[in-house]
């Protein structure tokens, strides 16, 4: 089966479950905004898929992509492309180096890599910048390095975690915008979680809301 | 990898010292076969008990370890609660760090020649009193415990109050000191009454391992403590150094009589914390006493004024003794400065430095390795409590144990035990201090970069370990200062051959030439404030 594949996943902290044998299917190029209200899971299923999630909490349920199994690789191997809600430009790099770190190793070439990250950064409208410290990048700047970076490292599924919620408002349009094109343009599956009825709107694809239903179900 | 971090913690610190107890305890009872003694006896405890002096020496020891614990821990809990009002304590902020790292024989070796009955102080006053012999009134016991109290005071309150200073900051004071304020309290007053209760509570490890060290460290008993009789860690360890083997069996008796006195000081201690306690709530009931907080506050100020002024002193009279020419009583100056001395000894003075350097920065990497280790391969951030263990225990008790079992299974002297026992003291300090940190990381930066593609080894060397660059290189100074200050483990393990500063300025300051033991006191000083300076800009 073509696509990231989510079948029968559970989430639980503490005594909890964030989520109950949730199925999802994101084909190639297509976005599927996940919504949900602060705190219902959103972040830890993401974490699920990437690999990453914090002891504490625990899931279960399988994971494919293009017909590989993914849920007992380690993080490393899942090729998972993470925008997070901050930008997380590793500190003690350059803009640069938080590039070329990304690049995976089959690029051996020094020179190479470097030009890649260069390439990288004009790609998107960061020329001339790679030289610097990121703590003296403007919100939209680090978000678009942000991007530039998960996409070096040439995933194969986007894992968009709230990522514009950082950016005021203004700002916020135009680098939603951009990500979001960006991010089809790359053919992958897209997964963005949020719980911003504009940032569903501007993904304009399917809209999966898996916390609604068991809320009123328990009213009812 | 989990396991050997763990098995590796425990070889390192549990298992030593929880030998090196069992190594003193069973000669204690007479049992200790490698010297042909397989008979369980009480006799050594007897032996002991009949020494001419022994209680006297236990209740000076204990006497002097609980007055300037509790002293040093009013002065700590007086400073932290001013420490953002008033301008003496935020200098001694800024001086914590560099002040706890000063070894306490650096401090010791320059009391001596600052306070002792012809010291430079009664110099200073010995012409215009007229006076042609040192007083009388410092000969004696009660005078030399005081000295060794100040001392006490002066090293273990800044090490408090950077204990108390780092707790306070994991509290949120601010909506308790608002609503104090709002019902009439000063702010000083405010945290004393809301805060410090808190403080304490969670410093009692710390506030522990003080005064276990006051009551049994040897170092300073040696340099400054009373002579007859001495305090009761000299007395173990002229027992477990006495040329008849059989009167080790005594030393360990005695070294259990030390364990026995460090638990009833520390009996003590709580029962006076309990009446503390009860003292307290009196004044709390009392509503606002503005004036009462304001004299504390003054004392406080000028306690720490003194102690500053204490601290100059020594380093002064250290300086000035090793620029010396002939200083004769009542002299108030040496007659001659001059560098003869640093020329003589310098090759003398670096050939100690290096080996002391040696020791500490291998024990601190060894000790940083193991933690990290630990820290990444486990997942766990709270410490095992065990790892105190060493530090709560009085040193010279267990570490006889160990260099009887070293004997018993034919490990010599030399500098491997020596940095395996270094290890016992540095390996706490240095998992307290990255532990903290560890835990304060931003996850999220780890799980970008495995998502990014870079395996659990490269993201902890390029992400982890570069994001906390700077604690780590705290971490590796604090670990590198209390090497360099240990006495005692040295001695032991090393056998009398390896010589580091600390034990050539023991050795020195009971009775060595005053000069060199001023210069080594100094170089033992600079090694510690060298490695924090490193820190620093390593930190930058």
């Amino acid at each position: 089966m073509t696509g990231l594949v989510l079948a029968d996943v559970t989430i639980r902290a503490g005594g909890q479950t964030l989520l109950d044998a949730f199925d999802l299917t994101v084909a190639p190029g297509e976005i599927v905004t996940l919504m949900g209200p602060s705190g219902a899971g959103k972040s830890s299923l993401l974490a699920w898929i990437a690999g990453t999630l914090p002891p504490g909490i625990e899931g279960s349920g399988r994971l494919g992509l293009d017909g590989r199994r993914l849920d007992q690789l380690p993080p490393e191997q899942r090729r998972m492309g993470l925008l997070l809600q901050e930008p997380l430009l590793f500190p003690h790099m350059t803009v640069a180096a938080n590039l070329v770190f990304a690049i995976p190793r089959h690029v051996k070439d020094r020179k190479v890599r470097r030009a890649k990250a260069e390439a990288a950064l004009a790609e998107v409208g960061l020329e001339g910048l790679g030289s610097r410290d990121p703590r003296t990048l403007s919100g939209g700047q680090k978000s678009r390095a942000a991007l530039a970076r998960c996409l070096l490292a040439e995933p194969e599924a986007l894992l968009l975690d709230e990522p514009f919620v950082s950016l005021d408002s203004d700002l916020r349009a135009e680098i939603r915008s951009f990500v979001l094109a960006r991010a089809s343009s790359t053919g992958l599956p897209v997964l963005l979680v949020t719980h911003d009825q504009g940032d569903a709107e501007a993904a304009a694809g399917r809209i999966v809301e898996p916390w609604a239903r068991p809320r009123e179900a328990a009213r009812s | 990898m989990k396991l050997v971090a763990r098995g590796l913690l425990l070889a390192l610190v549990l298992v030593p010292t929880l030998a090196g107890l069992v190594g003193v305890l069973a000669p204690a009872v007479g049992y200790l076969p490698v010297l042909g003694f397989t008979e369980p006896s009480l006799a050594p405890l007897t032996r002991v008990l009949a020494l001419p002096g022994l209680g006297q020496a236990a209740a000076m020891s204990l006497a002097v370890g609980l007055v300037s614990t509790t002293l040093a821990l009013l002065l700590a809990v007086a400073i932290t609660a001013g420490l953002q009002s008033r301008r003496v304590s935020r200098w001694l902020e800024r001086l914590a760090a560099p002040l706890i790292a000063v070894p306490h024989l650096s401090i010791a070796v320059g009391a001596a020649f600052l306070l002792a009955p012809s010291g430079w102080l009664v110099r200073l006053v010995a012409d215009p009193l007229d006076m042609q012999t040192p007083p009388a009134f410092a000969y004696g016991a009660g005078y030399d415990l005081l000295v060794l109290g100040a001392v006490l005071v002066l090293k273990e309150t800044p090490f408090l109050v950077a204990v108390l200073v780092a707790v306070a900051r994991s509290i949120d004071e601010r909506r308790s000191l608002a609503l104090a304020r709002s019902l009439g309290y000063g702010d000083i007053e405010a945290r004393l009454k809301l805060l410090a209760p808190a403080w304490l509570a969670r410093s009692k490890l710390a506030i522990v391992t003080v005064l276990v060290y006051g009551i049994g460290n040897l170092e300073l008993a040696l340099v400054l403590g009373p002579t007859a009789p001495p305090l009761l860690p000299v007395l173990v360890l002229d027992l477990m150094t006495h040329p008849d083997l059989a009167r080790r069996l005594d030393g360990a008796a005695a070294a259990l009589l030390l364990i026995a006195t460090t638990a009833l000081g520390y009996a003590a201690y709580r029962i006076g914390a309990a009446l503390a306690g009860l003292a307290f709530g009196a004044w709390l009931a009392t509503g606002p006493t503005p004036t009462l907080t304001r004299w504390l506050a003054r004392i406080g100020d000028l306690a720490t004024t003194l102690l500053l002024a204490f601290l100059a002193l020594t380093f002064v009279v250290l300086a000035l003794w090793s620029l010396a020419g002939p200083w004769r009583f009542p002299d108030p100056f040496p007659a001659v400065l001059h560098l003869d001395l640093w020329q003589r000894r310098v090759p003398d003075l670096l050939a100690h430095a290096g080996t002391t350097a040696l020791i500490a920065v291998t024990t601190a990497l060894i000790a940083l390795a193991v933690v990290l280790l630990w820290l990444e391969t486990t997942g766990r951030t709270t410490l095992p409590s065990w790892l105190w263990l060493p530090l709560v225990v009085p040193q010279i008790a267990f570490l006889f144990g160990l260099q009887m079992l070293m004997l018993v299974i034919g490990l010599g002297p030399g500098l491997g035990p020596v940095i395996l026992a270094h290890l016992l003291f540095v390996l706490p300090y240095t998992a307290l201090l990255v532990a903290d940190s560890w835990a304060d990381q931003d996850p999220r930066y780890a799980a970008m970069a495995r998502s990014l593609g870079h395996g659990p080894w490269t993201t902890f060397c390029k992400i982890k370990l570069p994001l906390l660059k700077a604690p780590l290189a705290l971490a590796l100074a604090v670990g590198i200062s209390v090497s360099v200050a240990l006495y005692l483990p040295t001695l032991f393990a090393g056998g009398g051959r390896v010589t580091t500063l600390a034990t050539e300025a023991v050795t020195l300051a009971q009775g060595g030439d005053r000069r060199l033991a001023a210069a080594t006191g100094i170089v033992l000083a600079l090694l510690p404030a060298v490695a924090l300076l490193a820190a620093r800009r390593l930190a930058r």
